[in-house]
């Protein structure tokens, strides 16, 4: 045995203690608590009908299929709702962090007439919302029902962000901006060229509670488009299952009755089509967001 | 000086032409495109775009085939296709309405409480008084839901059409609720010694289900479920066979007195309870039967031919779904393994619920154009027609369909291909529901037709015969209040409760009416109290 690797044994027999095996033992059962429903989940979306009534707790299906897939893919709505989600990504998040952002370092800056009632303002409408109604009526004023937009500005801006946003900000200090203020920079030169580049932490936080957003989001889409083929994925899925999931014993008309189809496979397949393309984007973003978080939240 | 006068009457023309232009926005109503007039074919001159919305998932390009070319060139109309999204039908229809977002024309489940509301405050577009002689088709049918009538006394015009779900096919009369039809299997049923019937009371049933757990006549071991029933089955299969007030739907009636009861309170209810709680304890329902949602009881059944009993409903096309499922995943034909019958009392008397004949209705925008209004019904009213129907649900004749020898009706359509795959989201059918033509639709097995219309016959039958068919009453129905809603509970969920409790069933189903009773007895109250 080479010193170096007496030196490391001896280095975890010393670090590992009966308390430690106790808690790796805990951790481990949470973290099987939490993946094992989760495997099951993948697994049953690979299985057969007969075989998930025959055991509904499956590590592994006997006969795998790809049959939920099929009828989940089949008429080209999914690949449709990806698609409109991909829009709405690609025009709403870049919005939803310009409004965020250039009004967080507004409120942020030293005091200015109306600062508070501003503030208030926005405060206000995290408490109290106007509810749908209101919200329709002027979407349908503006002639924006029926198109991607009514869904984009309804979500473009969050006041709880802003908040998160404008604390970091002061976190930043005022000197930064008096002297690009000296060399003649305006406000939003402040903003993108001095503020911006050292808000990398709380820019991806928000970039990541906005991108799960609008990827989650499904109510303002189902108040406000009218069109097949304009809904986002969550939509379609809920179609998909509903569709396939209306219980004909209940149904008092052949109208009311759903597709037959093997529901739980494809909600299964629906949850896991949902969670993939999220779940690679988070790790991107993971090491900022801990600590944007942690420092959106506290006013220094 | 001068300036400032040349500006300030700038400012009062400038002024004046926006509130003009206002006002001329405000004051426009949805202008007509065009009239109705016909040329020497008979066929619209002009073209009108229509806004639609139902339910049906009609997808980009798919207005392109043939069938809705038929339809829009033939009506000479461009449609404006919305589509509502099952689970938000209601939502979205009453923020559409409530805003004056209504399209054109747009189905709508229809809820009792908000068309009264729609209609006081001019939501609805009102029909014109002589609408039934100029559009006889629908009318005929509309007559036949019950519902439009009503609500002519009540508002003293037609502002919606309640979409009748039989017209000219109508399986039986009275017409009774689909639901409480059962499967049994036949193989099992003969391996017992089990006689096949086309009714059975809910105490043969529990006799069948025990002989097939004694014998295992299917060797199915363990997994054998003697009656696959949910908490909502055994609620149709076992309670409301014995007490036909125990449901929602019914559970408040007139009775014999001329006053309103609470069905759920009767000792026919306790006595479909006992029974309920005898099959749980008896071992023949499922452990955990009350934890399964949807279809899970039937699929022991269909899916896993593991029970011997489940619950399936009226409609020919439930029988067809579970040959489909048992071909697919059994690999057998479930013509010789599957019976089905209906349920009867232990007293041997039939009980079930009277169907209003609708489901739904068709609302038209206040702000549609008198043309566009005549030609969605000229529309309805072809649709409603014996040409219009075989068009909706059998496609083109000679291309689609053809009759047969004896005047059957044959699809052309290759082997293993639906209409739907052809001409996929048919929503033309706005108005009569494709209950009635299912009744002859040949897509559907001529034995699972049959049988299932034997069943609605022997249902209508049994219930006039000494049976007890809850009547529609159209004094509950119509009525809609705070109280009355408050005194409406699930009941499947409360009778599995009351049947698992620990305890005698009696003082517990005793407890639970008079607890329930401080909300229900101001509901009765109010009903009694009705004019």
């Amino acid at each position: 045995m080479s010193k170096k690797t007496a030196r490391r044994s001896a280095f975890r027999r010393e670090k590992m203690t009966a308390l430690d095996y106790i808690l790796f033992v805990i951790l481990l059962g949470i973290a099987l608590l939490i993946l094992i429903p989760f495997w099951n989940v993948i697994m049953i979306s690979f299985s057969t009908p007969k075989e998930y009534a025959d055991n509904p707790f499956m590590l592994f299906p006997k006969n795998p299929t790809l049959a939920s897939y099929k009828a989940l893919f089949m008429d080209g709505s999914i690949l449709m709702g990806y698609w409109n989600t991909f829009k709405l990504l690609i025009v709403g998040l870049p919005l939803s962090l310009f409004l965020t952002s250039s009004m967080a370092y507004g409120l942020s800056r030293s005091k200015f007439p109306g600062k508070r009632i501003i503030f208030f303002l926005v405060l206000f409408t995290m408490i109290f919302n106007g509810g749908i109604v209101p919200l329709y009526l002027i979407m349908k004023s503006l002639h924006l029902t029926g198109t991607l937009w009514s869904v984009i500005f309804a979500g473009s801006f969050s006041a709880f962000n802003m908040i998160l946003m404008m604390n970091y900000f002061y976190s930043l200090p005022e000197s930064l901006m008096e002297s690009a203020r000296l060399d003649g920079a305006g406000e939003w030169r402040i903003m993108f060229s001095v503020v911006l580049p050292l808000a990398a932490p709380i820019m991806a936080t928000i970039t990541l509670f906005y991108g799960v957003a609008y990827w989650n989001s499904w109510y303002d889409a189902m108040i406000f488009l009218r069109k097949a083929e304009q809904l986002p994925l969550q939509n379609v899925l809920r179609t998909i299952i509903v569709e396939s999931t209306t219980n004909a014993s209940n149904a008092s008309s052949v109208s009311a009755v759903g597709k037959q189809a093997f529901s739980t496979g494809m909600k299964m397949a629906a949850v896991f089509v949902t969670m993939v393309p999220i779940m690679c984007f988070f790790p991107l973003l993971q090491k900022h967001f801990a600590k944007g978080v942690l420092t959106g939240a506290i006013k220094t | 000086m001068k300036a400032d006068k040349k500006l300030s009457v700038r400012s009062i023309l400038l002024l004046s032409l926006c509130l003009v232009m206002l006002l001329a926005t405000a004051c426009s109503k949805e202008g007509a495109q065009g009239g109705n007039e016909k040329d020497e074919s008979g066929n619209y001159k002009d073209k009108l775009k229509i806004s639609v919305a139902s339910t049906i998932n009609l997808k980009d390009g798919q207005l392109n085939n043939e069938f809705h070319k038929f339809w829009m060139d033939k009506f000479n109309l461009e449609w404006d296709y919305n589509f509502i999204e099952w689970d938000s039908w209601a939502e979205k229809l009453r923020l559409w309405v409530s805003s004056g977002d209504l399209p054109d024309v747009a189905t709508w489940n229809y809820i009792h409480g908000d068309a009264m509301n729609y209609i006081d405050q001019g939501l609805l577009y009102k029909f014109p008084d002589d609408w039934k002689e100029r559009w006889p088709n629908v009318a005929t049918a509309y007559k036949l839901t019950g519902l439009g009538e009503k609500l002519e006394e009540l508002k003293g015009g037609t502002y919606l059409l309640p979409r009748p779900v039989y017209y000219e096919n109508k399986p039986a009369d009275p017409l009774v609720n689909q639901n409480g039809v059962i499967v049994l299997r036949k193989d099992w049923a003969k391996a017992v010694g089990f006689e096949l019937k086309d009714a059975y009371t809910t105490s043969e049933l529990m006799t069948f289900a025990k002989l097939v757990k004694e014998k295992d006549p299917g060797k199915v071991g363990a997994n054998l479920v003697p009656l696959s029933f949910n908490a909502g089955d055994a609620m149709v299969n076992i309670i409301m066979p014995n007490s036909e007030h125990s449901r929602v739907e019914s559970a408040f009636y007139k009775g014999e007195d001329g006053k309103y009861h609470w069905g759920p309170a009767d000792p026919e209810t306790l006595v479909g309870l006992k029974l309920m709680q005898q099959a749980y304890k008896e071992g023949l329902l499922n452990p955990e039967f009350y934890t399964w949602k949807n279809s899970e009881g039937g699929d022991n059944f269909r899916v896993k031919g593991a029970a011997a009993v489940a619950g399936l409903g009226g409609l020919a096309s439930f029988r067809q779904d579970v040959d489909k499922d048992m071909q697919k995943n059994l690999g057998v034909s479930s013509d010789d393994l599957v019976h089905t019958a209906i349920v009867l009392g232990d007293d041997g008397k039939y009980r079930n619920l009277e169907q209003a004949n609708f489901w739904s209705a068709l609302i038209f925008s206040p702000n549609i154009s008198k043309e566009k209004f005549e030609r969605v019904m000229d529309l309805l009213d072809y649709s409603t027609s014996t040409e219009g129907q075989m068009i909706l649900n059998m496609g083109f004749e000679g291309k689609d369909w053809k009759y047969g020898d004896n005047k059957e009706l044959v699809s052309l359509l290759p082997e293993g291909t639906s209409l739907e795959d052809k001409y996929p989201s048919r929503f033309e059918g706005l108005y009569l529901l494709g209950d009635d033509f299912s009744i002859i639709n040949p897509a559907i097995k001529k034995e699972y037709r049959d049988r299932s219309v034997l069943h609605y016959q022997n249902k209508a039958k049994l219930g006039k015969e000494g049976g007890k068919l809850a009547a529609y009453d159209w004094t509950v129905q119509l009525h809609d209040s705070k109280v009355k809603n408050q005194a409406t509970f699930t009941y499947e969920t409360e009778y599995t409760n009351l049947i698992l409790q620990s305890g005698d069933l009696e003082s517990n189903w005793k407890k639970w009416v008079e607890s329930k009773m401080s909300l229900v007895q101001p509901a009765l109250d109010e009903l009694n109290n009705l004019k």
